[in-house]
């Protein structure tokens, strides 16, 4: 404990000791001048006082000024760095609070551990951690889990981001890394240990490149002096451990930098699935009042994809607009109508043709209707005629679960979903409208893909056609694989139009209802089904 | 930690203020100003022949120093670092403390050469002023007053003291003033008479003349035929005179005696000599004794500075010294007007452009006043004795008005 004290002790003396001897000689100077205040005449003594204040703000601008110039001119300046540095119990994000992402933070505990337990560790044999680097799309709390584990690990904690690194004169950036690692190695001598967070390691982390032209010098010079610090951190027996953020994906990074011995562990942080999207709004709706009737699980579900700021983001928006709508609490309503306008757009509603409006009710009708009979995993959960960006209507469809692979029959859905529109136009008008365009576009592209690149036509032509140079494959393969392409258009098609058909008056109910309301939400469009006895309720999994 | 930080600044920043409050003494305060002026003459400029006097508001301070004029008659060199140092010890103490204390006269005298003197008087706060270099350093010598003369009170009763002891030692030089010193150069024996001066007044009535009020004792031996004299005027009687010496006449100063007994129309009559003598003002400002006869005031002070603001301003701008020659120049104060009585000529002796002499003088007066923020006056009269006493006057506003230039100088001629 006195050890730990003296020790402390010292790293203040030796990280503050410019401060200190300057306070120091002020205090001496202020009393000299008092002392020699005292000893002048009264008349000399009331002059000095009453000059006092000009006195003291001409030397703060002249101070200013000399500074300023200094900074200008001999760029001593510009490596300073506005690194955060706070203790660990001041950072005070705790493993409570970091929520929706279990794998990561249970990997985190064990690198809190071994931070704890250095000591052991040695004894052991072991090797010191010395990097972790956190990948993961943005919004998913790598930030987060960094500070949790400085609080979890009690050590001071340096904050800064990787651009902040850069900058136009070549050599900065390498110092401020130079200083950055001096200042945590400072504290890790007072504090037994000291982390150090870069934020967005990919400004600086990313594949060293070489050009002739000089180019990329900067980024070059601040990573070489990055991977330096991290193994002069041996030499020296410092207990510094980097943690880097960064959302780009591994190969982007400079492998120098992935080595053992640099960032040595790696955590991939993920966006949350589906329980712990539950647990993540549960987590963020306890901070707003909402009301009872909110179903997380339905919520979680409607979220699929989304990360927790954005989940975050969310509610907030939602409790914006319950504000705006002078209610006392937020409801699905709210929530809902935040998601839609952060996944869709705001609303715009544009001057249409009761023609042109009715062709989009049916239009997307097509695209309800058959998304709701038809598609395997999705589920609909609004249909608009309000146009919103570049479209004129929606149908806003979420995947039950978050699905890595997609099957045939999840892949053909989706075709028939997109061609149902188109479908719909042609039955009711005879006609159709340049409204399909996208859809033929991204049912196109489905289709082609399953026949030219997972093997997924009736003719059985298996294997990625598209790695082979066009110019090598033969024209009859490739009229043969775009004649399978059309197979499965023409057959989706097929079935569309029978189900349209077939279920007409649906249709003709979903236009009629969306003509008068424009929208029409999850539970209403559930109702129509049940009242033709198509409906299917959502199955909460397991 | 930022609480105790916080504490320690506090308690910090206390201290110093404390110690600052504790800055607000004076170093002379009132009750040790003239041990002050003392101390600063004896410990820093081995001065210790130094007197001091308050008098109201008027510091006056007194160093005799010998050699104060130099063979040619001037200040001499030495003295005048003495004087300056004395003057410094009179600064410092007159700002550093909490009298009020307006002026000050500092008084040195000549011990060989009798009268010669050096007088400086200044205005406290023109000292500060320059101090804090509210005013120049030229503009503070214009500010003082600086008089070295001979003092006609002091040579005037050397002489009378020097008569006395000649007659006293029965000088022949003296044999023609004994018929003026009634009676006992009448009715005495010859060469039996002594005077004794019991007591000696004067009065400055002029920069050169002096009015002297002698009180005697005087023996002598009746000599035969005027015993009945003798039950009038005992051996030892009391007598009394008065005496006019004019110091500009070095050969014989003696201007006028008048005794206060007089034979007239067979009979001894007497005159009230006294009465005579306090009907003359007096206008000398320090006494015998080296020290201010009264406390001093700023109308006078600045009617003094003007009248010689006057002369400096002819004698050092080139241009008028080439042109215009000022013989003498006076100010006073009476009832609340200030008149400047000045003789300027041309180089020549002939009378000057009046519009180029009271433009220069006026406008001067009327700045002096305004940076003295002097309001205590209704007007400004100007003599040129050279002219036929040429005289303007201006009130108050109409000076301001003048130095505005809002008054031109041909509406006033």
């Amino acid at each position: 404990m006195v050890f730990m004290t003296y020790r402390k002790f010292k790293m203040i003396l030796m990280a503050h000791w410019v401060k200190i001897a300057v306070t120091a000689t002020i205090i001496i100077l202020i009393i000299l001048s008092i002392w020699g205040l005292a000893s002048l005449e009264s008349f000399y003594r009331h002059l000095t006082i009453a000059q006092m204040p000009i006195s003291l703000l001409l030397a703060g601008v002249n101070a200013g000024i000399f500074v300023f110039m200094y900074m200008i001119f001999l760029q001593g300046g510009f490596t300073k760095i506005k690194q955060t540095t706070i203790k660990g119990e001041n950072v005070n994000i705790h493993w409570d609070d970091v929520i929706g992402m279990e794998e990561a933070k249970q990997e985190a505990l064990e690198v809190v551990d071994l931070i704890k337990d250095r000591t052991k560790l040695l004894k052991i044999g072991g090797k010191i951690l010395r990097g972790l680097l956190m990948v993961g799309p943005p919004g998913c709390g790598k930030t987060y889990l960094a500070k949790a584990i400085a609080t979890e690990a009690g050590i001071p904690f340096i904050s800064m981001s990787g651009s902040e690194f850069t900058e136009i004169f070549v050599g900065v950036g390498a110092a401020r890394v130079r200083k950055l690692f001096k200042k945590a190695r400072s504290l890790a001598y007072g504090y037994g240990a000291s982390i150090i967070f870069i934020d967005e390691l990919d400004a600086i982390g990313r594949q060293r490149s070489f050009s002739f032209m000089g180019g990329g010098q900067e980024t070059n010079s601040t990573q070489n002096q990055l991977l330096v610090e991290m193994d002069g951190l041996q030499d020296k027996d410092s207990n510094v451990i980097i943690i880097g953020a960064t959302n780009a994906a591994e190969g982007i990074l400079d492998p120098a930098l992935l080595r053992p011995g640099r960032f040595d562990r790696k955590i991939y942080i993920d966006r949350p699935n589906l329980q712990e999207r539950e647990k993540v709004f549960e987590y963020y709706l306890k901070k707003i009042k909402y009301e009872p009737t909110v179903d997380i699980g339905r919520l979680a579900r409607q979220a699929v994809h989304k990360s927790p700021a954005e989940i975050e983001n969310l509610i907030k928006e939602s409790a914006l607009i319950a504000t705006r709508n002078k209610k006392e609490s937020v409801g699905h309503k709210e929530l809902s109508e935040a998601m839609e306008r952060i996944d869709m757009g705001m609303k715009h509603k544009k001057h249409m043709t009761k023609e042109e409006k009715e062709m989009v009710a049916f239009h997307e009708t097509g695209h309800l209707v058959v998304m709701y009979m038809f598609h395997p995993t999705n589920d609909v959960f609004k249909a608009s005629i309000i146009s919103r960006k570049e479209s004129l209507g929606v149908v806003h469809a979420q995947p039950r679960e978050e699905l890595y692979t997609h099957n045939k029959e999840k892949l053909l859905a989706d075709i028939k979903v997109d061609l149902s529109g188109y479908v719909a136009e042609k039955i009711k008008f005879g006609t159709t409208s340049t409204g399909v365009a996208s859809d033929f576009q991204k049912a196109m592209q489905i289709a082609h893909n399953m026949v030219w690149m997972v093997g997924m036509s009736d003719a059985g032509y298996v294997g990625d056609y598209t790695v082979i140079p066009k110019s090598q494959l033969s024209e009859s393969l490739k009229e043969k694989l775009n004649s399978e392409t059309d197979k499965i258009i023409q057959s989706c098609l097929k079935e569309v139009e029978a189900l349209l058909k077939k279920e007409w008056p649906i249709v003709e109910r979903f236009v009629k209802e969306l003509l008068e309301k424009d929208e029409l939400e999850y539970d209403e469009i559930e109702a129509i089904f049940r009242e033709y006895g198509k409906g299917h309720n959502f199955k909460k999994p397991e | 930690m930022r609480e105790y930080l916080t504490k320690y600044k506090v308690l910090f920043i206390s201290l110093i203020l404390a110690s600052l409050s504790a800055c607000d003494k004076p170093t002379y305060p009132t009750g040790k100003i003239e041990e002050s002026v003392l101390k600063l003459c004896k410990d820093e400029y081995k001065l210790d022949n130094v007197k001091v006097k308050i008098v109201g508001s008027t510091l006056g301070v007194y160093i005799p120093l010998e050699g104060l004029v130099d063979p040619e008659m001037k200040l001499d060199q030495k003295a005048g670092e003495k004087i300056q140092d004395v003057a410094l010890s009179i600064h410092r103490v007159t700002t550093s403390t909490d009298m009020s204390l307006k002026f000050y006269i500092l008084t040195a005298r000549d011990t060989k050469t009798t009268g010669a003197e050096f007088i400086l008087t200044g205005f406290v706060y023109d000292v500060v002023r320059v101090r804090l270099f509210d005013i120049s350093r030229g503009e503070y010598f214009q500010r003082i007053l600086r008089d070295f003369r001979f003092n006609p009170a002091i040579a005037g009763e050397q002489k009378v003291r020097e008569l006395f002891n000649a007659l006293n030692q029965n000088s022949p030089l003296t044999e023609t003033l004994k018929s003026i010193l009634y009676p006992i150069y009448v009715i005495g024996k010859k060469n039996t008479q002594k005077i004794e001066i019991t007591g000696i007044e004067s009065k400055e009535i002029s920069d050169h003349e002096s009015l002297l009020y002698v009180k005697t004792a005087e023996e002598y031996d009746i000599s035969p035929g005027f015993e009945a004299y003798a039950a009038i005027f005992p051996p030892g009687f009391k007598n009394e005179y008065l005496f006019l010496i004019d110091i500009s006449l070095f050969t014989s100063p003696v201007k006028e005696i008048v005794s206060k007994y007089f034979y007239s129309n067979n009979e001894i009559r007497q005159r009230n000599l006294k009465d005579t003598f306090e009907q003359y003002k007096d206008s000398g400002i320090i006494g015998i004794d080296g020290f201010p006869k009264k406390d001093l005031d700023l109308r006078w002070f600045l009617s003094q500075q003007i009248s010689r603001r006057i002369k400096s301003i002819f004698e050092e701008d080139r241009k008028l010294k080439n042109i215009f020659k000022v013989v003498s120049s006076q100010g006073e104060i009476k009832d609340q007007v200030f008149q400047f009585k000045f003789n300027i000529t041309l180089n020549d002796g002939k009378t000057g452009d009046e519009r180029i002499i009271f433009s220069n003088i006026i406008r001067m007066a009327g700045t002096t006043l305004h940076l003295y923020e002097f309001e205590e006056y209704k007007g400004v009269e100007f003599i040129n004795l050279a002219n036929a006493e040429k005289k303007i006057y201006l009130s108050k506003e109409d000076l301001g008005k003048f130095r505005k230039d809002r008054i031109k100088i041909e509406s006033l001629l």
